[in-house]
């Protein structure tokens, strides 16, 4: 409990009165002490521990964002006390980069004792990460204002803001590892695929509207037409963000573009009924196991929310190889979305894929600008060396060039059709 | 929406005006030679309690109120220096008393204006008419506490005077001491106050 600086102002102001009224000699210049003597009277203690007495909800709406949306929070703010707070101050405490879009996080109200108050307000749709919703720093003061309690209260909350997905259509997977459950792979087996893939003789059980007729009558018995199967992979995709380029030498955030694209292949694979790994390699360095569904697509993207750019304390080709020996069986598919800016991750794709896994790199283009000077210089450097880094990848892996101005369903559109990656 | 727009301009209005009535009433009782004080001053209260209600800005709210203290204390100090602080004193407390008031209207005002504001600005939730009926509730009941705690500010020290009146007409040799023994127990009582936190 402390005197608020308007008490402290108002106790000066009396103070002041009264010094005057013995320099001047005017004792009734003192009288005007009363009112300000009759304020304090008046005011009284506004509570001892706001803690026990004040309870605080927040719900957000959504609490994991996909980005590009605003986001809805609703305060509830409950008096659980006897007491009745005449002037309570809230303001919830977000994180920095958060902006209010609407409505206001702070705000002067009365609760009545067993009151309950709700305040709604918008966040701008923010940028990807992870945010800290919370706590509530609550002042409650007496009608004058003169004695004041402070305290935080309610929990923190976090809203997840995950990256921005796109549709990057049907990716044509090249595996020599299938798993055994449905995919969109062709396996070359007979199965329950919808490609053509050979004739057989009918044996009782079979379905008869898969029964070729005109082969049927030619060979004189029933004939059968047989189906390739299709199966699912295991993919590992792994998201380079040791970030060894200047970011002023990009014209985009490249960063931001990788993860991107790493969420919307994630996402895809996974729809395309295949086990879907993850492995983050930067300032912040996480793993997500080979898994299915929807739930799984969360852990991954959650895991990706947190992506930062920077180099983690252990070596990339360590740091990947243990978590791809660990979890990707042998000749699966690894996907590896970088700038392919060190000689780190070529080190690491060409060993990945000596040892028989099927490597498919997606790289962004690094476009170099018009404009003169140093600038210009390492833009041009750097090209020459990624240009260098990307023929040695492609002598061992699929190399896809994909631009933040173009959407990589159309980039991919624009291989040859039906090629596998 | 227009029944909370309509409350809200009217307490705006309202807090507008009393901070211009107060400055008038301050500068009442000006001697003529501060002649152009006395013009000045309200207009120069008028314009920042303007800015200050209009814009929710609580620098410009705190610039009419210092303004209004300096009216205040030239009032003070030009009946102090002609000896008429004895003659003054009903007018010199009302005006403080209203002075007094006035930083509690404004105040109320300036810390819901964001809120309601905006919320009458379109900006907002629904879902947040609740909280502007609330706080528009809230100020008019604080202000109708807030008119009785003045109103008993004021007549109290009318009434501590007359008592000091009362004794000094007993015995005139103690009529400036009852003044100061009454201002010592006040002083006194702040203290035990403050004490006690």
């Amino acid at each position: 409990m402390v005197l608020s600086r308007k008490a402290l102002l108002y106790l000066g102001i009396a103070y002041a009165f009264i010094g005057c009224a013995l320099f001047f000699g005017e004792p009734y210049l003192s009288a005007l002490v009363v009112p300000i003597a009759f304020l304090f009277f008046i005011s009284h203690k506004p509570g001892s521990s706001l803690r026990t007495s004040m309870n605080s909800s927040r719900v957000l709406y959504p609490d994991r964002s996909l980005g590009d949306e605003d986001v809805e929070i609703t305060l509830g703010v409950q008096n659980n006390s006897l007491q009745n707070f005449d002037n309570v101050y809230l303001d919830e405490i977000i994180a920095e980069p958060l902006k209010i879009k609407s409505g206001t996080k702070s705000f002067t109200m009365s609760v009545r004792s067993g009151e309950t108050i709700e305040n709604h307000y918008t966040i701008s749709a923010p940028k990807r990460g992870i945010y800290n919703l919370g706590p509530m720093s609550v002042s409650v003061s007496d009608i004058m204002g003169f004695r004041e309690v402070s305290e935080q209260i309610g929990n923190t909350d976090e809203l997840i803001v995950l990256p921005r997905m796109e549709e990057v259509g049907i990716l044509n997977l090249k595996a020599t590892r299938l798993s055994p459950w449905p995919g969109q792979i062709p396996s070359h087996k007979i199965g329950s695929g919808s490609e053509f893939f050979e004739l057989s003789p009918y044996v009782p059980g079979d379905e008869l509207r898969r029964v070729n007729w005109k082969a049927s009558a030619k060979l004189g018995e029933l004939i059968t037409n047989e189906f390739e199967g299709e199966q699912a992979t295991d993919v590992l995709v792994l998201l380079d963000c040791s970030q060894e380029i200047q970011p002023e030498l990009l014209d985009f955030d490249a960063v931001e573009f990788e993860v991107n694209v790493t969420a919307s292949l994630c996402s895809q694979l996974i729809r395309q009924g295949n086990r879907v790994g993850l492995s983050v390699y930067g300032a912040v360095r996480t793993w997500v196991s080979l898994g299915f569904g929807r739930k799984h697509l969360l852990r991954i993207l959650d895991n990706l929310a947190i992506a930062k750019p920077g180099r983690a304390t252990i070596p990339m080709d360590y740091a990947v190889q243990s978590v791809i020996i660990s979890t990707v069986p042998a000749r699966s598919v690894i996907v590896v979305v970088s700038p392919l800016d060190s000689d780190d991750i070529v080190e690491v794709i060409m060993d990945v894929a000596t040892k028989g896994y099927n490597v498919v790199c997606f790289t962004p283009t690094i476009q170099s600008k018009g404009t003169r000077g140093p600038l210009n210089i390492a833009r041009r450097v750097l090209t020459i060396e990624r240009r260098a880094r990307m023929m040695q990848t492609a002598k061992v892996a699929t190399l896809i060039e994909i631009s933040p101005k173009v959407r990589i369903k159309s980039m991919l559109r624009g291989r040859k059709t039906g090629r596998p990656l | 929406m227009n029944q909370y727009r309509s409350s809200w301009n009217l307490l705006q209005g309202l807090s507008s005006f009393w901070l211009v009535l107060t400055a008038f009433a301050i500068v009442s009782s000006y001697p003529t030679w501060l002649f152009s004080i006395t013009v000045l001053g309200p207009i120069v209260v008028a314009v920042f309690s303007l800015l200050a209600i209009s814009k929710g800005n609580p620098a410009w709210g705190k610039a009419s109120l210092l303004t209004q203290a300096i009216l205040f204390s030239i009032s003070l100090i030009s009946d102090t220096l002609v000896k008429a602080v004895s003659a003054n004193l009903p007018v010199l407390l009302l005006t403080f008393v209203m002075l007094l008031f006035g930083v509690e209207f404004l105040t109320l005002i300036l810390s819901r204006h964001r809120q309601v504001s905006n919320w009458l600005g379109g900006t907002e939730f629904e879902s947040n008419a609740l909280m502007v009926n609330k706080s528009l509730r809230d100020i008019r009941q604080k202000l109708t506490s807030f008119g009785i705690i003045f109103a008993c500010c004021y007549v109290l020290t009318i009434g501590v005077l007359f008592l000091s009146e009362v004794v000094g007409s007993f015995a005139s040799i103690l009529s400036d001491i009852a003044v100061y023994v009454v201002l010592t127990s006040v002083s006194l009582a702040l203290l035990i106050i403050l004490k006690e936190d």
